[in-house]
């Protein structure tokens, strides 16, 4: 058999190689085999990781650096523009006038209070806006000579005064906290000489006090940027401590601020003091990690100091770092999942192999049987899928040979039907180059049917011959099965209904082909093609079946309409009957009595008693003959007509008929009882029919009744209402109640009462058609019941649909006309 | 008007009928002159002046018509469809008198315009009962529309 494996369907050696190698093999251990490397990796990649923070780190720190040292220089240069532009201030505010002024009032003794007063109000004029207050000072012994804010005369005071008109510069009295000089307010001061229009020794010492909140603070927290933790700092050394003369941009620190030890840790202003000008990095008095630059400001006793959080400035940073770091956890853990997750998918592998290759091809199994079965599934596959789509015997056979050459790679298929005691090739595929036509295969023939196709039939399982070559049973096809490439062969009976009824022949190109395992999937196959041959005839039969249902059916329809046809002529001839009796009969009636009436008036004087007395009985013959023909009429027409129901009073109904007879026979004293309220569902005209016949009978044979009583009402009886008409008169013999209903049934002579013996038929017509029942209760000489009901029609017992034109003739009780 | 005796026009092909109608309307002391026709064609002869009545005078027109149902060649619905179509004798009252009692003569009648349905009862008293209320209420009481 040439070997062309199906790559989708199975695996190549060398993959089912290299997994059963591997399923082999000791397995390592999760750890080894995986997290540890992994872990290695990511202690390497932190490694580095940490390295280059550090690295950038340092980097950060050094523009940091860079950057407090400019804003500490700039601010330093800043305040010392600040004292610079001071000293202009107070040139300003001592102009050349005011001091030719003050030198007249100290050339007069400093007694000119006037002076003195213009003097001081021009200081204050020329000082408001920037300078709290202006005072002068003596330039010779420092004592206080005039106060815009009226300041004490105090000693401090004079020797700052002093110290300035010696140097003849200006002096810078520091800042103080409010209380500190008994001043009023926290202030920071500057004395500076005051020197005459035309030089010389100084005249005085002026004296002004500004608020550095106002004027100096500000300059200080202005910060290039926006930060949130970078600060400027005002300090001034004191002894060995320092004081923080500013308040800080951020928090409501109280400034300036109590006096710090220098170079203590915690306080990073008392550090860079004792380091003066530079960089260091330390914590606050707030405990953060900072970094700042300090230096000495030139001309003043202060020192300042630029400085920010380390948080702020390596936030940057650390959120770079933060975010890779992240970044390489959650790659790590994917990695792990990653391995983990392929580690079980190769055990499960692993297992589905072992699974296979332990059920299909044993322990041994060689990739070829692999490859034979995943052909065979295929072929099962196809050939199911046929077996759901042909639904038709030869085309299906056909179907499954050509599958089993295409895809399961024989060499050759044919399909066989029994035909008598000879097996019929119908259809083939592969390569078959005219051997069927040498076929002649005998199903009871020991030698033409000893082959495999043969015997299966006969035997009715399938029939393998491994080796064509040295089989003797192929002996008769051998020479022409070789020439074509058969080596091995195997036939399957193929069964409906139970019996076998042709054969499917396989011929592989190798002997030894049909091993137990192929032979047994070819016997599903072949159950499958009996169970679809089987359903193809159980369909077939099915819709015979039908065929023939539909032919009953249509049969059955005809005779009804052919029977609905009769019906209607008979219909037809009925009431052409009916209405001819009505004309024809009556006709010649009428001219009977016409004349003897005629007879009887007009030749009266003609004929004796006995004569007229004849005629009379003529008379009341035709009379009553007429009466016949209208009470047939009548029953006739209940029986013909179209019932129109609505709702009926019957007892309004009974009440007109009972006063129509009364009116009619005015003498007879009758008793009549009512009841109220009765009302029915049913056909008005008939109803009245019933009612005019059951008082009518109530009132004719109560004739002779003495006391006579008539009563019409209704019970109920079983949830059901039954209406009677009870009357105390001359009764029937019950023995014969049964025949009442019947047409020209009559218990009374008519010498008695008279009748026409219709009139109880009626009643029993109309009651019928309305669904209900009639019946009699009664005895001789004692008075009758009859009782009727008339269903609702939603307790019909009967579908209205029923009552049609036509339909009542064919009852029993209709009459014979 | 040309007479003062108002015609009536019985159609009736029964003999018997015709002398009982006859005599009834002698009972009832109708001195009408009583024209007969025997069958549904004579009628219309008769109201149209064709056939056996060719040149009749039409102006002399019955007063009443009294109509039986089944009658040869032309029945007497036919009759009375072509009296009610024509423009001639619309308006002159139709009485059928039939010996039938079936509804679908009632009510055809009524549909082709009969003024007057009564079916004859076999009681010769009855009937002359009958056609004395007929008479004296068609001829006697009963406004016609004029011709």
């Amino acid at each position: 058999m040439p070997v062309d494996p199906l790559p989708a369907l199975s695996p190549s050696p060398a993959q089912v190689g290299s997994l059963a190698d591997r399923a082999s093999g000791p397995a390592p251990t999760l750890w080894r085999a995986v997290l540890l490397p992994l872990l290695l990796f990511a202690g390497a990649l932190a490694g580095i990781g940490l390295y280059a923070y550090g690295a950038a780190r340092k980097v950060v720190t050094q523009t940091v650096a860079a950057d407090m040292e400019a804003v500490a220089k700039l601010k330093a240069e800043q305040v010392r523009q600040w004292m610079d532009e001071r000293n202009d201030d107070l040139r300003f505010i001592l102009s050349p006038y005011s001091a030719a002024e003050l030198q007249a009032w100290l050339a007069g003794g400093e007694k000119d209070d006037d002076r003195k007063n213009r003097l001081l109000e021009r200081l204050r004029f020329r000082s408001a806006g920037h300078y709290r207050d202006v005072s002068l000072h003596a330039a010779g012994d420092g004592r206080l000579l005039m106060s815009s804010g009226g300041f004490p005369d105090l000693p401090s005071l004079r020797a700052q005064a002093l110290a300035s008109a010696r140097q003849g510069e200006a002096v810078l009295e520091d800042i103080h906290p409010a209380d500190g000089t008994g001043l009023s307010a926290r202030h920071v001061g500057i004395f500076s000489p005051l020197f005459p229009p035309g030089g010389g020794k100084p005249l005085a010492v002026i004296h002004v006090t500004i608020d550095p909140d106002q004027m100096l603070f500000p300059l200080l927290q202005q910060w290039p940027g926006a930060s949130r933790s970078a600060e400027t700092l005002l300090l001034r050394r004191e002894g060995d401590g320092m004081v923080r003369l500013n308040a800080l941009r951020q928090g409501d620190d109280a400034a300036p601020s109590e006096r710090r030890p220098l170079g203590s840790p915690g306080f990073i202003g008392g550090q860079l003091l004792q380091k003066g000008e530079g960089f260091i990095e330390g914590k606050d008095c707030r405990g953060a990690m900072t970094l700042a630059y300090g230096l000495p400001v030139a001309g003043t006793p202060w020192f300042v100091a630029a400085k920010i959080g380390r948080e702020e400035a390596y936030l940057q940073l650390n959120t770079i770092a933060a975010l890779s770091a992240t970044l390489l956890a959650g790659l790590v853990m994917l990695c792990g999942w990653w391995l983990v997750a392929r580690r079980r998918t190769e055990k499960v592998l692993r297992h589905s192999f072992r699974e296979i290759e332990g059920l299909y091809t044993g322990r041994l199994v060689t990739e070829t049987r692999l490859a034979q079965m995943s052909r065979l599934y295929a072929v099962l596959s196809r050939a199911n899928q046929a077996i759901v789509r042909i639904p038709e015997r030869r085309r299906l056979l056909e179907q499954i040979c050509r599958i089993a050459v295409e895809d399961g790679a024989f060499v050759m298929a044919w399909a066989g039907e029994v035909a008598g005691e000879r097996v019929v090739p119908v259809v083939h595929w592969g390569r078959e180059d005219g051997y069927l036509e040498t076929m002649r295969i005998i199903v009871l023939d020991r030698q033409l049917g000893g082959g495999p196709t043969g015997a299966a039939i006969r035997e009715g399982r399938q029939f393998i011959c491994d080796d064509i070559a040295n089989d003797p049973l192929m002996e008769p096809w051998r020479e022409a099965a070789l020439e074509r490439g058969y080596r091995s062969s195997a036939a399957f009976p193929i069964r409906e209904d139970g019996a076998v009824v042709g054969s499917i022949s396989l011929y592989a190109g190798e002997p030894g082909y049909f091993s137990p395992a192929v032979v047994s999937l070819l016997d599903d196959l072949t159950e499958d093609v009996a169970f679809a041959l089987d359903a193809q005839l159980e369909s077939v039969r099915r819709r015979a079946a039908e065929a023939e249902l539909r032919d009953l059916n249509e049969e059955l329809e005809r005779r009804v309409a052919e029977r609905t046809h009769q019906l209607e002529i008979a219909n037809k001839e009925l009431e052409a009957f009916s209405y001819s009796v009505s004309h024809d009969l009556r006709a010649p009636l009428r001219s009977i009595d016409g004349f003897s009436q005629i007879l009887l008036k007009r030749y009266t004087d003609k004929l004796d008693a006995a004569g007229q007395d004849y005629l009379g009985r003529v008379r009341r013959a035709s009379q009553r003959m007429g009466e016949l023909i209208d009470d047939l009429l009548n029953l006739s027409r209940v029986s013909r007509s179209k019932l129109r129901r609505q709702e009926v009073d019957l007892s309004a109904l009974a009440r007109s008929l009972l006063d129509e007879l009364r009116r009619l026979a005015p003498e007879r004293q009758v008793s009549c009882r009512i009841q109220e309220g009765l009302r029915a569902f049913g056909d008005q005209g008939l109803l009245r029919i019933t009612l005019e016949n059951l008082l009518g009978n109530a009132w004719k044979f109560t004739g002779a009744t003495a006391a006579a009583e008539i009563e019409f009402g209704c019970r109920q009886e079983n949830g059901e209402r039954v209406y009677f008409v009870r009357d105390n008169g001359a009764g029937f013999d019950a023995t014969y109640a049964h025949k009442l209903f019947q047409v020209f049934q009559r218990l009374h002579s008519d010498t008695e009462f008279e009748g026409t013996g219709i009139g109880l038929a009626t009643v029993h017509r109309i009651v019928q058609r309305h669904h209900g029942r009639v019946w009699a209760e009664g005895q001789t000489g004692q008075g009758a019941t009859f009782f009727f009901t008339l269903p609702r029609q939603g307790d019909d017992p009967a579908p209205a649909a029923l009552e049609g034109e036509g339909e009542n003739i064919l009852e029993g009780a209709a009459p014979t006309l | 008007m040309k007479n003062l005796a108002k015609t009536i026009l019985l159609v009736e092909d029964n003999s018997d009928d015709e002398e009982l109608t006859r005599i009834a309307f002698e009972e009832s002391r109708l001195a009408n002159e009583l024209v007969v026709v025997r069958d549904g064609e004579e009628a219309l002869d008769y109201l149209f002046g064709t056939g056996r009545h060719a040149g009749r005078d039409l102006d002399n027109m019955p007063q009443l018509i009294l109509l039986d149902l089944k009658l040869p060649k032309v029945n007497g619905h036919e009759v009375l469809e072509r009296i009610r179509a024509d423009a001639r004798t619309r308006y002159i009252p139709v009485v059928v008198l039939t010996t039938s009692s079936e509804e679908s003569d009632l009510l055809g009648s009524y549909d082709l315009g009969a003024n007057s349905f009564i079916q004859k009862p076999v009681d010769f008293v009855s009937f002359i009962e009958a056609v004395r209320q007929v008479g004296a209420y068609w001829l006697v009481l009963n406004a016609n529309a004029p011709h």
